[in-house]
């Protein structure tokens, strides 16, 4: 059979709107980026994260349970985690609102910075899928020649970072805080951790804002993966490397560190400090079991560098939207 | 606006306009001031290496910003509505491109996706393409896998998936083999022959471009030398005939030599005649005289090469 006698029919169908144009690049990435076993392994890690979170919250509300079999485990830690517990609970019944607050606070602080080293992970893991690929397989003249412009593009390859990261990161604290909710025995720790959830919400979905669009211009450097994942490691690494090496010498260095920024802005949403005080003054052995970290370290806490860490993140934005302006084109 | 709204335009109306469209890179002018209104059609562009076909069309296509001028898609303003425009026009790039990773319908699907077809009609379509084009099982294969042969199927699947009113070709017979390369010339002759799609031929291969189009556009050095239908081009050449014979070259050389019309015999056994008539009747007169029987009577064999070649010493004057 000759090719030209195969029907050709013409179209006269629907068209679909730009968003949905947008939302297909997105999915084609995700579906690249969860095609690799590690990715999935990396997530799957997150997870088990939010399951020791929801554990965590479980076990605190047991406290409140007066024959819970939580007190007799403590029994058997030792004298002071029976009076912490013991603190905690009168706190817990006495001020709810204040103390679950409190407790969600600095709970969400301590896992979602313990998690945030996936999430840079799980970025260099992303970024080859992002804008690499498609310079170095010439994908782009076929983006740039279909109905999606070059923000559409850019867009898409967005979707695609934010949801991989939504997975590792924001997904896997919004399903930590609702099943550690559902579990505890009084319905009233939905309302009284609604601003701890709030402060998540501003932290790390600004944070997987960030490192979204960082990740893009980290992408559209090279057509080469490993030049690409490379300089986001470089970029982590050294950055955190800066940190320390800042107090001997320039103290502005260390906000070249993203991580160090993104500790910055974690700080001053979660209002560490202040909440360790309310927290200390209520269940005083807390202050003792605090004891062994450094007045450095308390410093840190109490005043966390907001203005440079801001400064220096929109920097590096600035750097990575000149990046993409530069190299992402057909040409 | 959808496709279908489009679709209903009158033929008559051109479907590229071009005015004043400049393009230069450093201080090398890829386009110098071009002007062009070109009717739907199987349209060549034709030019040597660097003439600024490429540019001519990727500038048409926005994947080049141009430094000056106007142009007009299917009637539309590209600066306004270059996205909505886009989903009219299919292009298979010169160079290798795909998406990484994906199998061939998997590739093809996501093209008509990004052109706005919803993913059940989009995979329908690609399958549809992928067989129009001549592609079988290997579509569920990985493209980087892929032949040169099966790029350039596929590229020509991806272009025309969501079913363009405008196709751009750049070089798309570059590394096929001679039976690849009339498979491939074919699918798109048969593109507006029988389809009605407007084909944009970009190639520096004459025969090509004689086979399949019916109006050529000659570029050199960033400027349109010739714009015109093929068969009025091929008019300012008549008088010119080869004749193939089965046997008896000679006595039709010598006829028509005692008749004082310049003949040779070719390389190739065909006979070359200038027979300085409006049409053929003389010649067959005097072939049907001398008992000479012809197997095939190819007029004005040459007049795309004279053209082209024509136009390139008129630009080299100029410059």
């Amino acid at each position: 059979m000759s090719q030209i006698d195969v029907h050709y029919r013409h179209y006269d169908g629907g068209y679909r709107g730009i968003w949905m144009r947008r939302c297909t690049i997105a999915s084609a990435g995700l579906r690249s980026c969860l095609g690799n076993r590690w990715m999935r392994y990396l997530i799957a890690l997150s997870w088990s994260g939010a399951l020791a979170m929801v554990g965590v919250i479980f076990l605190l509300g047991q406290l409140l349970i007066e024959d819970s079999i939580v007190f007799t485990w403590l029994e058997e830690l030792g004298p002071q985690l029976q009076n912490f517990a013991g603190a905690l609970v009168t706190w817990l019944i006495e001020h709810p609102e204040i103390s679950v607050r409190t407790t969600y606070n600095l709970l969400f602080y301590f896992f979602s910075t313990m998690i945030s080293g996936l999430s840079f992970i799980a970025v260099a893991m992303v970024i080859p899928h992002l804008i690499t690929r498609d310079l170095s397989s010439n994908a782009i003249v076929i983006y740039a020649s279909k109905a999606v412009g070059r923000l559409d593009y850019l867009l898409g390859k967005l979707g695609t970072v934010l949801v991989v990261l939504c997975l590792t990161w924001f997904l896997p604290l919004i399903a930590a805080w609702f099943f550690g909710n559902l579990l505890a025995p009084d319905w009233g720790f939905f309302w009284h951790s609604r601003t701890a959830l709030l402060k998540v919400f501003l932290y790390v979905g600004g944070s997987i804002l960030f490192l979204g669009l960082v990740s893009l211009g980290v992408s559209a450097v090279s057509s080469k993966e490993k030049t690409c994942v490379g300089l986001w490691l470089f970029i982590w690494l050294f950055g955190n490397a800066l940190v320390p090496l800042s107090m001997a010498t320039k103290p502005w260095l260390k906000f070249f560190s993203f991580s160090y920024n993104l500790d910055q802005v974690a700080l001053s949403v979660f209002r560490l400090n202040s909440e360790l005080e309310l927290a200390q003054a209520n269940v005083p052995v807390l202050g003792r079991m605090l004891r062994g970290i450094s007045s450095r370290t308390e410093e840190a806490w109490a005043n966390p560098e907001i203005q440079g860490a801001l400064i220096g993140l929109s920097i590096m934005i600035l750097i990575s939207a000149w990046i993409v302006w530069i190299k992402v084109k057909p040409e | 606006m959808s496709g279908t709204d489009l679709r209903e335009e009158s033929f008559a109306e051109p479907v590229i306009e071009v005015s004043n469209l400049t393009k230069t890179f450093g201080v090398q002018k890829a386009l110098d001031d071009i002007c062009l209104s070109v009717p739907a059609g199987a349209i060549g562009l034709l030019g040597p290496n660097g003439a600024g076909k490429t540019t001519f069309m990727k500038c048409l296509l926005q994947l080049l910003p141009s430094d000056g001028g106007t142009a007009r898609l299917l009637s539309r303003d590209l600066k306004k509505e270059g996205r909505e425009i886009r989903k009219l026009v299919g292009y298979t790039p010169e160079e290798d491109c795909h998406v990484p990773g994906m199998v061939g319908c998997e590739y093809v699907t996501y093209c008509a996706q990004l052109c706005g077809l919803p993913f059940r009609a989009a995979r329908q379509r690609a399958h549809e393409m992928l067989d129009f084009v001549g592609m079988g099982q290997e579509r569920y294969r990985k493209v980087e896998t892929y032949s040169t042969g099966m790029k350039q199927r596929l590229k020509l699947a991806q272009a025309i998936v969501h079913d363009p009113k405008i196709v751009f070709l750049d070089e798309p017979t570059n590394g096929l083999d001679p039976r690849g390369q009339v498979q491939v010339l074919d699918l798109i002759q048969s593109l507006w022959r029988r389809q009605g799609i407007t084909v944009v031929l970009s190639s520096h291969l004459l025969h090509d471009v004689d086979r399949i189009c019916d109006r050529i556009i000659v570029i050199a050095r960033g400027r349109v030398l010739v714009h015109d239908r093929l068969e009025a081009l091929k008019a300012r050449r008549k008088g010119v005939v080869e004749v193939v014979m089965p046997d008896g070259a000679g006595d039709l050389v010598g006829a028509c030599s005692e008749r004082g019309w310049p003949a040779e015999l070719l390389p190739n056994g065909r006979v070359r005649v200038e027979h300085e008539g409006e049409s053929l009747n003389a010649l067959l007169s005097l072939m049907r005289g001398r008992g000479l029987t012809p197997i095939e009577l190819i007029p004005s064999p040459n007049a795309l090469e004279e053209v082209f070649v024509k136009a390139l010493e008129m630009s080299h004057e100029s410059n």
